[in-house]
């Protein structure tokens, strides 16, 4: 359920994203064919990547454990996306491993980082927004 | 750590776009800012 509650925030702000001059990617952890099919059931404009191996998430400095898969904040960000109407479906992709969002802007410069702490734990598409230049 | 180093290393790895053919990840921030967003998984 929180693939699909992120997924419709991100939609929500595209466009106020390339209206600053950037663009928006997500990356997820299941196979291309996977990913495809989500990108055109959710509507998508924005590319998704898939990285199966884990080696951008590793990357990324992203955790992957059971513990804060099952965290009580992950049970009450449970409840939140319930609560918004979103339900998970069949989970596609490796599902211990955590999320985190970064703003990265020309030379390598990091203007945004976050590592989720647990399921459910999203960086706020707001905020995603405001770390852009100008 | 620095932040940039996150970049640092992510410039140089290859994910699959959904038809399945290697991408850089590097290039996609060359030209502008790009928010980078790393699901849980699909479902």
């Amino acid at each position: 359920m929180f693939c699909r509650e992120q997924v419709a925030q991100l939609r929500d702000v595209v466009e106020e994203i390339r209206s600053r001059g950037a663009e928006l990617a997500a990356v997820g952890s299941g196979n291309a064919r996977q990913a495809k099919a989500f990108r055109q059931e959710r509507g998508l404009t924005f590319d998704l990547y898939t990285d199966p191996d884990l080696v951008a998430y590793r990357a990324a400095g992203l955790r992957r454990d059971l513990a804060s898969t099952f965290s009580f904040g992950a049970l009450k960000n449970a409840a939140r996306a319930l609560g918004a109407g979103e339900r998970q479906g069949t989970v596609q992709g490796d599902p211990w491993q955590q999320g985190g969002a970064f703003v990265i802007a020309p030379g390598d410069e990091v203007l945004f980082s976050q590592v989720s702490r647990e399921a459910g734990d999203h960086a706020d598409p707001r905020d995603l927004v405001a770390a852009l230049p100008g | 750590m620095t932040t940039s180093d996150v970049a640092r290393r992510l410039r140089d790895v290859t994910v699959l776009d959904t038809e399945g053919r290697p991408v850089r990840l590097g290039p996609l921030w060359d030209e502008k800012p790009l928010v980078l967003v790393f699901v849980r998984h699909y479902g």
